[in-house]
């Protein structure tokens, strides 16, 4: 009897203890629910020829919990910065006035043109890297290729050739003094990093092929210096970069397009915190007549489509070192592009090359998951 | 407690973990596959939407996003089944473009007014995820679920 009341007594005592715990555990999981969803925030935005979404989450262990209007702030802030670059940089601006269209407005008059701090840094970089393959001065035979991307016909060599006259960084003079004269009373003289000459007339410069990955570093800045304590992901189309670790702990996971069939994917990357990734492509912007792509990744020598490669992906810790060696590895013979990567120790590399026929950099081997149904090879050296 | 309320105690316990465990993975599963069509065009009709917060502040740029429901009665269902074929013009950056909506097939851009055609050459779309774009006309037409950050699958982001 006194065994079976004890026992019904604990029972009772044991049913408190268990509703209570589960009504806690009933909040807690719902409290969560609601605040992980209230500490998200992402927008997405035409920017830089292509769509740029930014998506940022509260690490759930922060102590002092962001608003959402800090988060959204951030990531505002985040796209600014971009625009901010892509002002300084697009050679495309309605209104005609971006640093770039105003130097090569000045071309062949002999004047330097002031301009801002990031332009300036991604032609200084460039000029200091110099490799015949990457030239930001490549506006004119830019222009002939997207006129016969419209018409869909091939240009005349003589227009390449022309048009290639007009190209040659040995023609781009960068200085760091600013003319006293320019922006005075503007009001953008503290803005002016240094100033940009094209000595030649009909030049201009285009910056197709490393600003997207600047932009995209400069976004994960500014993210960075918001203080806030989140993670997230920025991609620009082709550029992206993480931004801290998942709560998981688990490594960031990447699409890859497969250039044969550009809706699908091909395989799966693993990236690490505050990790960039970014693709050259010739399914990105093409055409084809009689059966050969024709895209816009051009060949500063020859003035035509570098034909080695479908796609080359860069890895590395820095946005801008993504986006410029996936358009030098491009233009390189795939084993030979490879054999480059190997010897930097700041970039892996994946490379499909026009058989077909993917390379693979030894520091990514073990990142990759292959999802592809055949049409490709994979070569082992 | 006697080793018998340790062992109710704990059964308890596990059974409402298993039900919460059970609720966060399999709950609301209509909500969850309810598809959003999600319409992002330079100043496209404000009268629906749930247009994000930042939207029309940013370039000057009117962004709007609207569901299928305001597209002429377009229904999500009718992307998987049935429906009526259909259609119809949106305002571009450059100009109108022309969707089409084909029972069972999916949407696609069939005409714009844009250089490289990448968005009509995209060709229909009909899973959450998937999206049209074309850049020089700023649009965006995207297939979303009600939690879009999870239609990737099982990646964070895909590189172009």
């Amino acid at each position: 009897m006194r065994g079976k009341k004890r026992m019904r007594t604990s029972l009772v005592k044991a049913l408190q203890v268990a509703s209570l715990l589960s009504l806690s555990l009933c909040l807690l999981l719902t409290g969560c629910g609601r605040e992980s969803e209230a500490s998200s925030y992402s927008s997405t935005r035409f920017l830089m020829g292509t769509v740029v979404s930014i998506e940022i989450h509260t690490n759930s262990a922060a102590k002092a919990v962001p608003t959402k209007a800090q988060l959204q702030e951030a990531v505002i802030g985040a796209l600014h910065r971009m625009e901010e670059v892509e002002a300084q940089t697009n050679r495309y601006e309605a209104t005609g006035s971006s640093d770039c269209q105003r130097i090569a407005e000045a071309a062949g008059t002999g004047t330097y043109v002031p301009v801002r701090e990031d332009l300036y840094l991604l032609l200084d970089k460039v000029r200091q890297r110099n490799h015949p393959l990457i030239d930001l001065s490549l506006g004119p035979l830019i222009d002939v290729w997207d006129k016969a991307r419209e018409s869909e016909t091939l240009p005349a060599s003589e227009a390449v050739a022309e048009a290639l006259g007009r190209t040659g960084m040995d023609k781009v003079l960068l200085s760091r003094e600013v003319p006293s004269a320019e922006g005075k009373g503007t009001g953008q003289e503290e803005d002016y990093a240094g100033s940009v000459m094209l000595t030649q007339k009909g030049m201009s410069l285009d910056f197709g092929a490393v600003a997207k990955g600047y932009a995209v570093e400069k976004a994960w800045d500014s993210l960075r210096a918001s203080g806030l304590p989140i993670y997230g992901i920025i991609n620009a189309g082709g550029n992206i970069k993480t931004l801290g670790q998942k709560p998981d702990g688990s490594p960031w996971k990447i699409g890859i397009t497969d250039p044969m069939e550009k809706t699908q994917t091909m395989g799966n990357l693993t990236l690490d915190p505050d990790e960039a990734v970014a693709t050259s492509g010739d399914y990105q912007k093409y055409f084809e007549v009689d059966g050969v792509r024709y895209h816009h990744l051009l060949e500063p020598v020859t003035g035509y489509p570098g034909m080695y490669n479908r796609s080359v992906l860069i890895v590395a810790s820095d946005g801008f070192d993504t986006d410029y060696y996936s358009t030098l590895l491009f233009l390189m013979p795939a084993e030979e592009a490879l054999a480059l990567a190997e010897k930097l120790p700041e970039i892996e590399t994946i490379i499909v090359s026009r058989e077909n026929q993917i390379y693979v950099s030894s520091g990514l081997k073990r990142r990759i998951e292959w999802t592809y149904q055949g049409g490709y090879s994979i070569v082992t050296p | 407690m006697s080793r018998h309320d340790w062992i109710l105690l704990a059964g308890i316990v596990f059974a409402a973990a298993i039900g919460f465990a059970f609720q966060a993975f399999f709950g609301n599963p209509s909500e969850d596959q309810m598809l959003v069509l999600h319409l992002t065009a330079p100043a496209y009709g404000s009268a629906e939407a749930s247009a994000p917060e930042d939207a029309g502040v940013f370039r000057g740029i009117k962004v709007e996003r609207t569901t299928a429901e305001a597209l002429e009665g377009i229904s999500i269902a009718d992307l998987e089944s049935g429906g009526e074929e259909r259609y119809w013009q949106i305002q571009g950056a450059n100009g109108p473009l022309t969707l089409h909506f084909a029972p069972g097939q999916g949407i696609e851009i069939i005409e714009a007014q844009c250089p490289d055609q990448i968005c009509v050459r995209t060709g229909f779309i009909r899973k959450a995820g998937q999206s049209i774009v074309c850049v020089p006309n700023e649009v965006m037409v995207a297939l979303q679920t009600a939690e879009p950050t999870k239609d990737k699958g099982d990646v964070d982001a895909i590189l172009q």
